[in-house]
């Protein structure tokens, strides 16, 4: 160790000679190449060396980790845990799982035989994490539900085909389904599509557009309108083509914005969001069952909507108008959330109100 | 009222103490990144690492060396024009044809006069020149060499580009993609106008030739980003700026320009921009602070590449420059206001850059700076002071609120 | 006179600039914690350079407070200027051998004063802030300049409130019911006409909005560089 450290301090001192004075002393070509290969050799020992000390002071950490930890089985998987974090860590896991083993079944999946890590970064340091995946408290979001639940479906999106992992993101299925179709709602009235726009009036073929899955090579003039177009360009990152943008977007020449529309690719430009697009899976699956899933994860060949066809066993206009009206009956109530704030103004009105009247001015007695 | 207030003083007094003794030397930074977080890594690890780290820099320092020393001799034994376009075997003919027509138009606008130099334009593979234990090695940005090879002076620019990867049968070349880039026209908002720069700083040599020793120097020691466009070509435009800060004098983070990806001004240009003559002046002589600093490491090891003479310059990388990039003309710009006959009084000097810079333009290089600056990007007023008018101002408004409270007074009746 | 005026007005404001004081001396401290450079730094060290960049994005998530606590602090003072007389009625104020425009300046000069000290505070404050910790050069702390913005600040807000304050609060009430009746219902009205007349685009609260908050509007002193430290 010491000679190495001899060495390295050698090297690191190297090149001799450098300065910005203009009298650099160049070096040739050979000696740069015996340099690179004394030093490869120097890195591999030291490389070595380094396993060596990493594996020694992994089974010291695992030894001396060997009583604090939990592990858990839920479901397919395994969770590892610090001692007295399993109850919570099982509770999280296992709700996070259910929602995923509705549409899995029994079927294998990439989460079979996992690992997950959780805890504190600290708390977990040491444990040998090779193959399983950290889910540290420190960078999950409160919702703890909703984290878990997102890195489940993360693994699981691992059996999705490219394509289909490319359409529809993190395979994210929420906690709270009312507040999935809420969104989904929300998405369908909101977004600025022509084909949004026309799905939402009940034109069933135009949800496929607005879900970005037909006239994909015509999309910007399919999916959007000339004044959507322009709302397109202003989000998409054209970040080196300043003329051309400006062109479309202050002076609304639509073939400008068509100029600069038509060398992205659909997948940027469709209209519904990933988790809107994950509400017609989710359906998809559940109209299919568990077989669906099966034939979801193999079938590689279809277009992305034939195989959303295939997965529900039911014919594509009625895949359609089943998702759709979900999702209207997920239409969000908007005098519940007013509800409890009528509720929550009358109890603090008479809060203050009994606050109030404490002053000298009007005690009451 | 006076034991009132002594007993109200001894109270904030003692608590002001407090405050001071807890607060009092202020707390340092809060670190992150890699060097500061307790390493996790053995001793042996972080050796082998540093060791991995110095062999990514000599390779880099190798692959410099190769591309160097191959192209200079292909430039100077090949070059029949001012300006050569050396492409791989792999480039179609379409792409050889944008290039040269893009080098052309770039030759044409700039009128080169009869200087001893010749400049090369290449595209090459971005592993080229790898060590073969070490093939990892990419070259991720532009690099710039000058130099003489049998008594020809040249400058050289060297694109890197991805060619296809012989272990990877579904990898391809992205050199038509890189060379349309690089000469699109679509950028261009004014046809008329300069054309797309594909030469950098090279224009600079092939205008006024080989620059002084000092000049040279200084190119290499980060001068070059002054020198990295000789004008506007519409990638990278200035972005209008009227409000350097937020509401509350705060820096403002959307103030980054995705189409021009700039960001924001260092504490040098701010500096300079609030008329700090100083601050100006560290702002083109000195070196930038060229590190991202979520992970406080350098970027990139400009060090590395100091052994080699012929080595002036790599990279575009703009971040935490004293005027977020904006320098990038501020050589050209210097060139257009003063003409081509001063600029090449200065650019081929002997003196120091300052000396060189006072003699041929007539003002020291910080002042002129600090003008260009201010021109281009606007003034940055410094500190929390109040201007004589918000000061009258706010009189004015007093004496306007005592005026109404008077007047209610007065109009008091029980 | 004056002295009674200011003794008054301290009566029922010394127990509120206790807290007042220790927070105005306190809030620079506490803004300029994790800002210092670590101690073993080298003078090449490339952190240096990035204090700045820590500085400004630390340093910003304060820089809202000082306005906010210039215009608490006016606000105090000038109520507290007239809550005795709200309180009595005016009546005593009324009957006092004093020209009554005399009496509304000395009262307004004795809050202002009583505003001096939490202003004071603060000044001290921030000179300990400013000198609690090394900054890299390029750097420096302007403890001055924002006191003397603070003081334009919390005596705008004084000067506004002491102005509302001294009428009745019928007037008061009156005053802001019109006002705020002005502004809504006037950016309704340019927001129905800029709906349905092209070549309508004036919105009333940016104007006036801007109108209040630049130059020359009477708060510009409440937007603009309120950093301690700077270039």
């Amino acid at each position: 160790m010491c000679r190495l450290n001899l060495v390295l301090a050698t090297l690191l001192v190297m090149p001799l000679g450098a300065s910005l004075d203009g009298q650099t002393t160049r070096p040739t070509e050979s000696e740069l190449v015996a340099r690179i290969d004394s030093l490869s050799v120097i890195l591999d020992r030291a490389d070595s060396v380094a396993k060596i000390a990493d594996a020694v002071r992994r089974e010291e950490r695992q030894r001396l980790l060997g009583g604090q930890i939990d592990t858990l089985q839920v479901g397919p998987f395994l969770v590892v845990t610090p001692v007295g974090q399993g109850s919570l860590a099982r509770r999280y896991f296992e709700r996070a799982w259910a929602r995923y083993a509705a549409f899995v079944g029994t079927e294998r999946t990439a989460i079979e035989g996992r690992v997950f890590l959780y805890g504190k970064s600290e708390s977990l340091y040491g444990l040998d994490s090779r193959g399983s995946i950290r889910v540290t408290t420190r960078y999950l979001s409160r919702n703890r539900d909703r984290a878990i639940g997102r890195i489940l479906g993360g693994v699981i999106a691992a059996d999705l085909p490219e394509d289909l992992r490319t359409w529809v993101g993190d395979f994210y299925i929420r906690a709270d389904e009312t507040r999935e179709l809420e969104w989904a709602y929300r998405s369908l009235t909101t977004t600025a599509s022509a084909a949004v726009s026309d799905c939402y009036d009940g034109v069933l073929d135009r949800c496929w557009d607005a879900m970005g899955l037909d006239h994909q090579d015509e999309w910007a003039t399919t999916w959007y309108s000339a004044s959507e177009r322009r709302l397109v360009v202003r989000r998409l990152n054209t970040s080196d083509i300043a003329g051309a943008r400006a062109s479309c977007l202050d002076a609304q020449r639509d073939d400008a914005c068509m100029a600069l529309l038509v060398d992205q690719d659909a997948a940027a430009g469709i209209p519904l969001p990933l988790g809107t697009r994950m509400t017609l899976l989710a359906n998809a699956l559940s109209l299919g069952g568990p077989a669906g899933y099966r034939r979801m994860a193999a079938d590689t060949d279809a277009s992305i909507k034939d195989r959303l066809v295939r997965i529900s066993g039911v014919s594509a206009d009625s895949l359609i108008s089943s998702w759709r009206t979900e999702v209207f009956q997920g239409r969000p109530d908007g005098r519940s959330a007013t509800r409890k704030l009528r509720w929550s103004s009358l109890l603090w009105l008479l809060v203050l109100a009994g606050v109030s009247t404490r002053s000298t001015r009007w005690r009451l007695t | 009222m006076a034991s009132d207030m002594k007993r109200t003083v001894l109270i904030v007094g003692v608590c002001c103490t407090v405050l001071t003794l807890w607060l009092v030397p202020a707390e340092p930074l809060p670190l992150t990144g890699f060097r500061s977080a307790p390493s996790r890594s053995t001793p042996e690890r972080q050796a082998a690492n540093e060791i991995r780290a110095k062999l990514r820099e000599e390779n880099a320092l190798l692959q410099r060396l190769r591309l160097v020393d191959s192209l200079s001799a292909r430039l100077v034994s090949s070059s029949t024009g001012p300006v050569f376009v050396d492409l791989p075997p792999v480039a179609d003919p379409e792409e050889r044809s944008m290039l040269s027509e893009a080098v052309r138009r770039q030759v044409e606008y700039l009128r080169p006069g009869p200087v001893d130099m010749v400049v090369g334009v290449s595209y090459v593979d971005l592993r080229f020149g790898n060590h073969p234990d070490y093939q990892r090695g990419q070259r991720s940005w532009a690099d710039y060499f000058s130099g003489t090879v049998d008594g020809q002076s040249y400058c050289l620019v060297s694109y890197p580009f991805r060619g296809e990867d012989p272990t990877n049968p579904r990898s391809r070349s992205n050199l038509g993609n890189a060379i349309r880039d690089q000469t699109s026209t679509r950028f261009l908002e004014d046809t008329g106008g300069p054309p797309t720069d594909l030469l950098g700083p090279c224009s600079f040599y092939l205008v006024h030739g080989a620059p002084g020793v000092a000049i040279r120097r200084w190119l290499r020691n980060d001068g070059s980003r002054l020198a990295w466009s000789p004008w506007l070509d519409g990638r990278g435009m200035f972005p209008p700026i009227s409000d350097h800060r937020g509401p509350f004098g705060e820096w403002d983070r959307t103030r980054y320009d995705v189409r021009g990806s700039f960001g924001r001004e260092s504490m040098v240009g701010e500096g300079c921009l609030a008329g700090r003559i100083d601050a100006c002046r560290h702002a083109v002589l000195g070196r930038t602070a060229n590190m991202d600093p979520r992970y406080i490491s350098p970027l990139t090891h400009p060090e590395s590449y100091i052994e080699l003479e012929e080595w002036i310059s790599s990279g575009d990388s703009r971040r935490r420059q004293p005027f977020a990039g904006r320098e990038r003309t501020w050589m050209g710009d210097l060139e257009a206001e003063f003409g081509r006959d001063r600029f090449a009084r200065f650019w081929t000097s002997d003196q120091t850059v300052e000396d060189a810079f006072t003699a041929a333009f007539g003002e020291p290089i910080e002042v002129w700076t600090m003008r260009w600056a201010q021109d281009r990007i606007g003034i940055q007023k410094a500190g929390p002071s109040v201007d004589l008018l918000s000061v009258l101002l706010t009189l004015v408004a007093l004496l306007a609120c005592i005026g109404i409270s008077t007047a209610t007074a007065t109009r008091r009746r029980v | 006179m004056f002295q009674q005026i200011l003794f008054t007005q301290w009566k029922s404001v010394r127990s509120a600039l206790i807290p007042i004081a220790i927070a105005s001396f306190g809030l620079p401290l506490l803004a300029v914690q994790d800002l210092a450079l670590p101690k073993d730094l080298s003078a090449g060290d490339p952190i240096r350079a990035l204090q700045a960049e820590f500085i400004f994005d630390t340093w910003q998530l304060w820089l809202p407070f000082f306005p906010i606590l210039a215009a608490i602090l006016g606000s105090i003072f000038a109520i507290n200027a007239w809550s005795a007389d709200h309180h009595a009625g005016h009546i005593y104020a009324l009957a006092l051998p004093l020209p009554r425009w005399k009496y509304v300046i000395w009262k307004m000069g004795a809050g202002a004063l009583l505003l001096l000290i939490p202003v004071t505070f603060l000044s001290v404050g921030s000179l300990v802030a400013v000198a609690s910790f090394d900054m890299a050069e390029g750097l420096q702390g302007y403890p001055f300049l924002f006191a003397q913005r603070f003081l334009m600040a919390s005596l705008l807000a004084f000067g506004a409130l002491f102005a509302l304050a001294s009428g009745t609060t019928r007037t008061a009430v009156l005053v802001m019911t019109v006002g705020l009746s002005v502004i809504f219902g006037g950016q309704l009205l340019t927001f129905y006409l800029s709906e349905h007349i092209l070549a309508f685009d004036w919105q009333l609260f940016d104007w006036f909005g801007r109108a209040m908050v630049e130059w020359p509007g009477p708060f510009e002193v409440y937007f603009g560089n309120w950093n301690l430290i700077d270039v």
